[in-house]
């Protein structure tokens, strides 16, 4: 059985690009939700709406840039370790500039342990996401196609 | 014809949408950074240097403390804060204990003295709590990359503290009786103070963690608690 790598290295690009939207979405909303009152926006408790509108947002976002509903899925799951690699760094940020307020061997535990609702809860909303994100991509498709056939 | 292979041109709009949705969350994600490591810098770089002394009103013609005297001590309780954020003092915590030369000398005394050993854990020196206590009332404002000092002028009387009075009395007594001043005596400072980071709010929820109490707040400290 001949393997096209080149197809499957474009799909894996393809899966990753969809899955930046909501991994990007999943760090912050995970990092907003354990330190709400030194970042962005600043309030005294984390949002759950908020959290849940830029996870649902961003999954929307990331669901219209697949090309079919199974890419879409599989980049809504991957984005679940690439937005958690995510809030450890920005955990990590005050590291670089040579500044800890926690040991860093213990920032991954401390986010997942803290972030663990942000992150359980994203991968149903990353799921919900794909499949409207998808339902748009079509509707916005099959809208254009008309217009095409009549040039 | 394959999806994937359409051509290009009917993608620009979702090119558009992924390039705005990844803008707005960089942009997000950048602020809150930005927010936390001010605080961080703020966390690690903040200091206090505090400073004491301690006079008498009211000595008497020999040097002794009267009965109607007053021993008072000033402590400056000063926060350096080269962080971007501004601080507001919450408490300060201090303690001034003066050094029982009587009790070091070997003569009894009757009050409850706090030993403190020398560093190679032989002999060591008798401290008593002439002062102790807390100020929550300054609200002084540390500006960012500036300094506030909280200054506290604590008084020692009788009608006051009838207890730490008399070892006062007793003590610098037994100072002037050795031919050197009251103020000659030594003492020694603990400082321990906390600061609200300015900008940086208090969780409300009764189920928030400790450590988004402590991200907003700092605590700082000079000297030993030597009754600890």
């Amino acid at each position: 059985m001949n393997i096209d790598w080149s197809a499957q290295f474009r799909r894996v690009l393809r899966i990753l690009r969809t899955s930046i939207v909501p991994a990007l979405a999943l760090g912050y909303t995970a990092f907003y939700s354990i330190y709400p009152s030194a970042t962005f926006p600043v309030s005294s408790d984390a949002s759950f709406g908020w959290i849940l509108l830029v996870l649902f947002a961003a999954s929307i976002a990331g669901g219209i840039q697949a090309e079919y509903l199974q890419e879409a899925l599989v980049a809504g799951v991957a984005a679940l370790p690439l937005g958690f690699a995510l809030a450890v760094l920005l955990a990590f940020t005050p590291g670089l500039a040579g500044l800890y307020l926690l040991e860093p061997s213990a920032v991954p535990f401390f986010i997942a342990h803290f972030a663990i609702l942000v992150l359980v809860l994203s991968f149903p909303v990353n799921l919900l996401g794909a499949v409207i994100g998808q339902l748009i991509r079509d509707r916005f498709r099959a809208s254009r196609a008309p217009n095409r056939l009549s040039r | 014809m394959n999806r994937a292979d359409r051509g290009a041109s009917g993608e620009w709009p979702f090119a558009a949408v992924l390039a705005a949705s990844v803008a707005v969350l960089v942009v997000f994600m950048g602020l809150s950074v930005a927010n936390f490591v001010s605080v961080s810098q703020v966390h690690a770089s903040a200091s206090v240097e505090a400073t004491s002394s301690v006079g008498y009103l009211g000595l008497a013609s020999d040097g002794t403390l009267p009965n109607n005297g007053t021993a008072r001590a000033w402590v400056n309780v000063t926060v350096l804060n080269p962080g971007p954020k501004a601080l507001v003092f919450d408490t300060v915590i201090y303690k001034l204990w003066i050094e029982d030369l009587p009790h070091e000398a070997g003569f009894a005394v009757p009050r409850t003295d706090v030993p403190v050993p020398n560093a190679n854990g032989t002999g060591g020196r008798w401290l008593f709590t002439a002062y102790s206590g807390s100020n929550t009332s300054s609200a002084v404002v540390v500006p960012a990359f500036g300094k506030g000092t909280v200054p506290l002028r604590l008084d020692l009387r009788e009608q006051i503290d009838l207890r730490a009075f008399v070892a006062v009395q007793n003590i610098t007594g037994f100072a002037v009786s050795k031919g050197a001043s009251a103020t000659a005596v030594p003492w020694e400072l603990f400082i321990l103070t906390s600061l609200w980071i300015d900008g940086v709010p208090q969780p409300t929820s009764p189920t928030a963690p400790i450590y988004q109490i402590a991200v907003g707040r700092l605590v700082l400290q000079q000297g030993t608690d030597f009754e600890h």
